[in-house]
């Protein structure tokens, strides 16, 4: 029986962004506006699950010495379908989001995913894991976009929510998104440890 | 020896599989892409066949792909039919349309922005020894910072490159940042007829987007120099 912990787990304890700091490229460079963020966030997903159940699947029929290498073209053949999906049905997003799709093969989170859970774990366990995993990821991107859009635009999915006045294009920038993030992540660190030291007492 | 072979056997079996399955993927998407990719230039060219009230210039507007290749005026194997030392480029085909004493010229240009091409569709109208610059949609800015350079798809920011008279073509186009100027919101007919495109009023900070539409501007209005158009 498949356990619920493995869909939970991503959300926050183990979030693929937060916790446990993987993706950072995608991360940092497509988190502009929120709806980028959102549409990345959503391709990795369903790469994420797609790749999780078919590893899972073959898991038994891959030598050891070659699983890597498989991986690796069972996530390039998904990701490349999704690319070619996304070209022909939302052709807009496929646009905004370029050159990340493609590098979605190359995503540590995927590939990560692949050899510490969906290579050990049943078809069930491993579809979890990746919904879990995967909107941890889209989650935390949203959180990213949304907040760097709204400090640097003063919009939210292209909606004004702020005056000119107020916009801090730093924010849209590299650099805003490098303390974004920190800021994030000390804010999610600073949840951790606060758990840990009511469980230490 | 045996090992080997057995491992290399079945990577390639699992190789196999997945092309297999991406090419019965692409064979029944290919359609869809294509309808995709012509649906989103045709958009881009009817837009520019409209005028500042939204009326169209012409009377046939093309529909479908027969009918947009029979306007077909210049066209080249490669893909790009002009480009200069910026590494702008005027991109293959160029359309021409002629109705009532009109021509129509569509051309797709790009210009370096701030992380690659910013690509647009322009048209340029001529009228006995006329031509005026009418419209431009911007089409993949793709790599243009949100907020600053990517407001070059703003309708107000577009509206500043649209309708610049032959004096303004002439001398080079510029951004008015460059051009070392400013001009209030009620001149900017005469902005336009100097050349020079007023725009830190309306989007302020970004230089670089706007600087390489400029640059793709003024290699449309090469070519067509070069054509003898102008």
């Amino acid at each position: 029986m498949a356990d619920i912990k493995n869909l939970t787990n991503g959300f926050i304890k183990q979030n693929p962004t937060f916790v446990q700091v993987l993706g950072m490229c995608p991360t940092l460079a497509v988190t502009t506006s929120a709806e980028n963020a959102l549409g990345m966030g959503l391709a990795v997903l369903a790469v994420l699950v797609m790749s999780n159940i078919a590893i899972s699947l073959i898991r038994k029929l891959v030598p050891d010495n070659i699983r890597i290498p498989v991986y690796i073209v069972v996530i390039a053949s998904f990701v490349t379908v999704i690319d070619l999906l996304m070209h022909g049905f939302t052709y807009d997003l496929w646009k905004t989001l370029g050159l990340f799709i493609p590098l979605i093969v190359v995503n540590c989170i995927i590939l990560g995913r692949a050899e510490a859970f969906a290579s050990k774990n049943g078809v069930l366990d491993s579809i979890f894991d990746a919904l879990g995993m995967g909107l941890g990821f889209t989650g935390s991107l949203l959180l990213l976009g949304s907040i760097r859009e709204i400090l640097g635009n003063g919009t939210i999915f292209g909606l004004k929510v702020m005056s000119e006045t107020f916009k801090m294009y730093l924010f849209i920038l590299p650099p805003g998104a490098f303390i974004a993030l920190g800021l994030l992540l000390a804010f999610f660190n600073s949840l951790t440890l606060k758990k840990q030291k009511k469980g230490g007492k | 020896m045996k090992n080997y072979i057995k491992i290399g056997l079945i990577l390639m079996t699992f190789t196999l599989i997945s092309a297999f399955v991406v090419a019965f993927i692409y064979t029944a998407v290919k359609p869809y892409i294509d309808n995709a990719e012509f649906n989103s230039k045709l958009k881009a060219i009817k837009t520019v066949l409209k005028d500042n009230n939204d009326n169209y210039l012409i009377k046939n507007i093309p529909e479908n792909s027969q009918q947009l290749s029979a306007l077909v005026w210049k066209s080249s194997e490669n893909d790009v039919l002009y480009t200069d030392s910026t590494n702008a480029k005027v991109y293959s085909p160029v359309y021409k349309i002629e109705e009532n004493g009109k021509n129509i010229y569509i051309m797709t240009v790009s210009g370096i922005g701030f992380g690659g091409d910013v690509k647009s569709v322009v048209s340029f109208v001529s009228q006995e020894n006329d031509i005026y610059l009418n419209k431009i949609e911007v089409i993949d800015y793709s790599q243009e910072t949100p907020g600053l350079g990517a407001r070059i798809v703003e309708s107000a920011v577009k509206a500043r490159f649209s309708d610049i008279p032959k004096s303004g073509l002439e001398k080079t186009i510029k951004v008015n940042k460059d051009a070392g100027v400013t001009y209030s919101k009620d001149n900017l007919d005469q902005a336009k007829a100097n050349g020079v495109i007023q725009l830190t009023d309306i989007m302020t900070g970004a230089t670089i987007t706007p600087r390489g539409t400029v640059k793709s501007l003024n290699i449309a209005v090469e070519f067509l120099k070069k054509e003898g158009v102008m």
